[in-house]
């Protein structure tokens, strides 16, 4: 069993340097915007430290990770309508390194939050129906919905099998 | 695009964006914060008063949070009068909760764009009400319409097109024992998987107590089973629910919220109602197999879902819940 310690500098940082980059591009596409992106992955190692959990291995540590970021998403999404505009209103624009780049961002980032989180688990980070599934605590036949739905919406045309 | 060719550009895209250093500093400072001795909590102060801005009325009692604060006296929630369209203005005693705007999204990307149907004129938005494929067929009513495209449907348009959304295609029906008004559902099955969703229409209307929100599921006298989760246990995803004990601290609790009165969720959540950790969620699960989610505050408040708007529940029926409510 891994515990972590609840000093600055230890265990926490180490996590950081290894899980920071996925969390804040889970984060931001769920919140569209770099400034809230990077509050909602410092937010998540704060309950790190605070919590100090034990974990199994290095995966459950990070689907841990991920499902205290997107709950943090989630109250942040929840703090109201006018809010979230005000601050989309005077957002940076995203950039990307090539308008390709920001074309794809924007397709995904413009889907409902609840597929293009699935869609990013699946399409970016690789987890597996089951896995997402676990991680965001909803049904596998809805992670399967919402791959669906969010393809549609993509338009994207499938080659092979569902997934299982 | 197929999925492949989708699968390496998104990645390709997606490896571009870096967070700043900033973050980790940011960080860093976080946490020596979070070295030091925490401040005793202090109490929360619930003081009456009534404010009226340029014509915006705000009757309520004024709830701050004082977590990391010193005391002060009672404050005033400002209402910004700039702010009405689209946050929850409220008058005396009533909360108005404008009509949802359909996304634009040739204005740039909407970060936070929710699932939505539009539905006789109004969008009805993904429900804080939950059904699960197996019990949905049970409440599918009439067959109102199909819903079209997608987000290039919406892209752009100030009308309201019947039956626009940004779901996908699907078909959408009533549910049998609501108010279309308020709650419809999309269903469709898919290689003998049925997929549906409730959708309800929370904006648009003027909240003058509880009834007129949370009245709409028709709690009362429907409730199968009834669980509370810590604040704790949904943050961390860890689903330790436990029954809620006490029929009667129940039913008078529903009764007191039907009764409460609304207050606008902008000026609290502009005084930090989400920085404490004082919150626990109830899950009602009713007859008909839905599952309500409501979020109590220690405050004495208690939000549905996102509408922007918080009920202030009569405290001897908040506080006899909350109490009960003990891990």
């Amino acid at each position: 069993m891994q515990r972590f310690m609840s000093r600055p500098g230890n265990d926490v940082i180490k996590s950081y340097e290894t899980y920071s980059k996925m969390l804040f591009r889970i984060a931001l596409v769920h919140l569209g915007s770099r400034q809230d992106a990077e509050e909602a992955t410092q937010d998540t190692f704060i309950k790190l430290m605070e919590k100090a959990p034990e974990f199994k291995d290095a995966e459950h540590q990070k689907a841990w990770l991920i499902r205290v970021l997107t709950n943090t998403c989630k109250t942040s999404l929840g703090r109201g309508w006018r809010k979230r505009e005000i601050k989309l209103e005077g957002a940076e624009p995203l950039t990307a390194d090539s308008p390709e780049d920001l074309a794809m961002l924007q397709l995904v980032l413009a889907l409902p939050v609840k597929y293009k989180t699935v869609i990013h688990l699946y399409y970016y980070e690789d987890y597996p129906v089951q896995e997402i599934s676990k991680i965001l605590q909803i049904s596998e036949s809805a992670v399967k919905m919402r791959l669906k739905r969010g393809r549609q919406l993509l338009k994207l045309e499938l080659e092979g099998a569902e997934p299982q | 695009m197929n999925e492949d060719q989708f699968r390496s550009t998104y990645k390709k895209a997606v490896d571009s964006m870096n967070p700043s250093e900033e973050m980790k500093k940011g960080l860093l400072a976080k946490m020596e914060q979070h070295q030091e001795t925490k401040r005793p909590r202090k109490t929360i102060f619930i003081a009456a008063s009534i404010v009226l801005a340029a014509g915006i009325g705000l009757a309520s009692p004024t709830i701050w949070n004082q977590l990391n604060g010193p005391a002060s006296p009672a404050e005033v929630a400002q209402v910004d009068p700039g702010t009405s369209g689209t946050g929850g203005a409220a008058s005396a005693g009533s909360v108005v909760i404008p009509k949802l705007k359909l996304p634009d999204s040739s204005s740039g990307v909407k970060a936070s764009m929710i699932a939505l149907v539009v539905y006789k004129g109004n969008i009805y938005t993904q429900s804080a009400t939950r059904i699960e494929a197996a019990d949905a067929a049970a409440l599918r009513g009439d067959r109102l319409g199909r819903t079209t495209g997608g987000i290039d449907e919406l892209s752009g348009k100030d009308e309201y097109t019947e039956l626009s959304s940004n779901i996908g295609e699907t078909d959408i029906y009533t549910v049998k024992g609501y108010d279309s008004g308020f709650l419809i559902m999309s269903y469709s099955e898919i290689d003998g998987q049925v997929f549906a969703e409730l959708y309800e229409h929370t904006n648009g209307i003027t909240v003058n107590s509880g009834a007129d929100l949370i009245g709409k599921l028709n709690l009362e006298g429907r409730i199968a089973s009834a669980q509370w989760e810590s604040f704790d246990s949904w943050n961390n995803g860890l689903q330790q629910y436990a029954p809620l004990s006490g029929s009667e601290t129940l039913d008078g609790f529903l009764s007191a919220l039907l009764a409460a009165k609304p207050l606008a969720a902008e000026p609290l959540i502009a005084q930090g109602i989400y920085d404490s950790e004082d919150r626990k969620v109830i899950y009602l699960e009713l007859q008909d197999k839905t599952r309500v989610q409501l979020v109590l505050f220690g405050q004495g408040l208690v939000r549905y879902g996102d509408a922007p708007v918080f009920f202030e529940v009569e405290s001897g029926a908040f506080q006899a819940l909350w109490n009960s409510m003990e891990q």
